[in-house]
């Protein structure tokens, strides 16, 4: 087959041929396109890559950013994480969906952002003279806006632990599946921990923001 | 207090499909640039014997190049003009002589005109801010334990008392980093004074509005006026950050020190001198 150069060339190629993927691995949770991509990708073609980082950079950049609170380090982060993805790629399991295990990826270099010494420094040097903002400045309404902030807070106080999981069910909208895989455990792990999340997050709403449950009634 | 699992749920994902996030820059065209710059590099090094003659090549002829540059006068100072004080270092590209701001009373410092940079503020990134999941904080009793120097507070100004928040960590050597708040706002601060042991951070890079050499107590110091960007790295970690405030940064008894507030050089004199150890 030809080198095809244009990432759309790709993309329409694929569509109108249905071709397969000349890999080994007969895949099951990934469309075929992607199979293509990937394999494509694997013997270099980085008109392929970027294709499938198209597909994956926003909940790779959003996850990030949720950890970092920052976006040119959730950018940062999310840009690492397709080179090592890339650089990985021949140990990627063909038979398990792609974006649990970018995700995974992306969790781990923001986990380890965020407790690097310069993220140290970052938070606190945004607090020199910067007001907080309010989480939602696009929301209506100042009892919603109160609220959001509220909401966000408490979500805050939570171990980091119990915040992935949250982020990974709530603000990515991924399956129980999907989280498991992603954070690398059974899905009855992902089922616990998120109770235990949520029953902390209650406590720390019942403790810290007690009107926010009025509000909700 | 009864939360219904559904209400508490709900929120959530009401509040996270709300959730403004910044718009998704273009990852894919970064990476893609990226790979097609490692492309490059391994096809033009070839194999290793070829790689140890290009890198004596290029180290020969970046001494010559360096040999000549040096002797032009202006271009030494455009390359050498950095400032090293303690374990931060200052690098100051394409300066500009300016004269120093006019300033009165001054405690003892030696003002030295010095590199003048305007950079225009960039809006900091971020719209969630928070120190609730910084890592790091803790007492500051636990800090004058596991620090290996003394920790020591400023008594001027007579008011401003203990710190609101100590964070510390240790890489290397212990930074410790004291946040006094504003009292109308909790979460901005308005004194933050640094205090890192040898060997804890490598340096860090800024092109300030104004930089100017001073003292504390008869010690080297260099005052940073922002608004600046500060460039930091140590090792494969990058920091890039916009510094809103003042900084004076000095060395007493090796251990360096960072006070950022929004006070005048007299007033960061003032605190930098009144600093005593903890009892």
């Amino acid at each position: 087959m030809e080198p095809v150069r244009c990432f759309r060339c790709i993309l329409l190629r694929m569509k109108l041929s249905g071709e397969s993927a000349p890999g080994e691995v007969q895949p099951t949770d990934l469309p075929q396109s992607s199979v293509d991509l990937i394999m494509r990708a694997r013997q270099g073609d980085g008109v392929a890559w970027e294709v499938l980082v198209q597909q994956y950079q926003q909940p790779a950049f959003r996850l990030a950013y949720l950890f970092l609170e920052d976006s040119d380090e959730a950018e940062d982060v999310a840009q690492e994480t397709f080179l090592r993805a890339f650089q990985a790629l021949d140990r990627f399991d063909l038979s398990r969906p792609m974006l649990p295990w970018i995700l995974s990826i992306a969790a781990n270099l923001a986990r380890n952002r965020r407790r690097s010494i310069w993220r140290f420094f970052g938070v606190v040097q945004r607090l020199v003279r910067e007001e907080p903002r309010l989480v939602s400045g696009e929301v209506d309404g100042a009892e919603q806006r109160w609220q959001t902030q509220s909401l966000w807070d408490a979500v805050q106080h939570l171990k980091h632990n119990d915040q992935e999981v949250i982020y990974l069910r709530f603000f990515l909208e991924l399956s129980v599946e999907e989280t498991a895989q992603t954070m690398a455990v059974a899905p009855g792990t992902v089922k616990s921990r998120l109770n235990r999340a949520l029953t902390r997050l209650r406590e720390v709403i019942d403790r810290d923001h007690p009107d926010l449950k009025d509000s909700w009634t | 207090m009864n939360h219904s699992k559904d209400s508490l749920e709900d929120h959530l994902r009401a509040f996270a499909q709300e959730l403004p996030y910044p718009p998704t820059p273009d990852i894919a065209w970064a990476v893609r640039q990226e790979l097609v710059k490692g492309q490059k590099r391994a096809t033009w090094l070839g194999p290793a014997a070829s790689r140890r003659w290009i890198a004596l090549g290029v180290a020969a002829l970046l001494l010559v190049v360096l040999a000549g540059v040096l002797l032009v006068p202006g271009v030494r100072a455009t390359v050498i003009e950095f400032l090293q004080i303690g374990v931060i270092r200052i690098f100051v590209p394409e300066p500009a002589l300016t004269p120093a701001p006019t300033m009165s009373s001054i405690t003892s410092p030696v003002h030295t005109p010095v590199l003048t940079q305007i950079l225009t503020p960039s809006p900091t990134s971020g719209y969630l801010i928070s120190l609730n999941g910084l890592q790091g904080e803790t007492t500051l009793e636990t800090a004058i334990q596991k620090a290996s120097f003394t920790l020591r507070l400023p008594s001027y100004p007579e008011k401003l008392g203990k710190p609101d928040r100590i964070f510390m960590q240790d890489l290397g050597g212990a930074v410790v980093i004291l946040v006094w708040t504003k009292a109308e706002n909790p979460d901005a601060a308005e004194l933050i004074i640094y205090q890192i042991a040898p060997g804890s951070w490598a340096g860090e890079k800024g092109s300030p509005h104004i930089l100017e050499h001073t003292q504390v107590n008869g010690q080297e110091a260099v005052w940073a006026e922002g608004p600046h960007v500060l460039v930091m790295t140590n090792g494969e970690l990058n920091f890039r950050r916009l510094i809103a405030g003042h900084v004076l940064i000095w060395v007493e008894n090796g251990v360096t020190y960072r006070l950022e507030s929004n006070f005048s050089l007299e007033q960061a004199i003032r605190i930098a001198e009144s600093l005593i150890p903890i009892p």
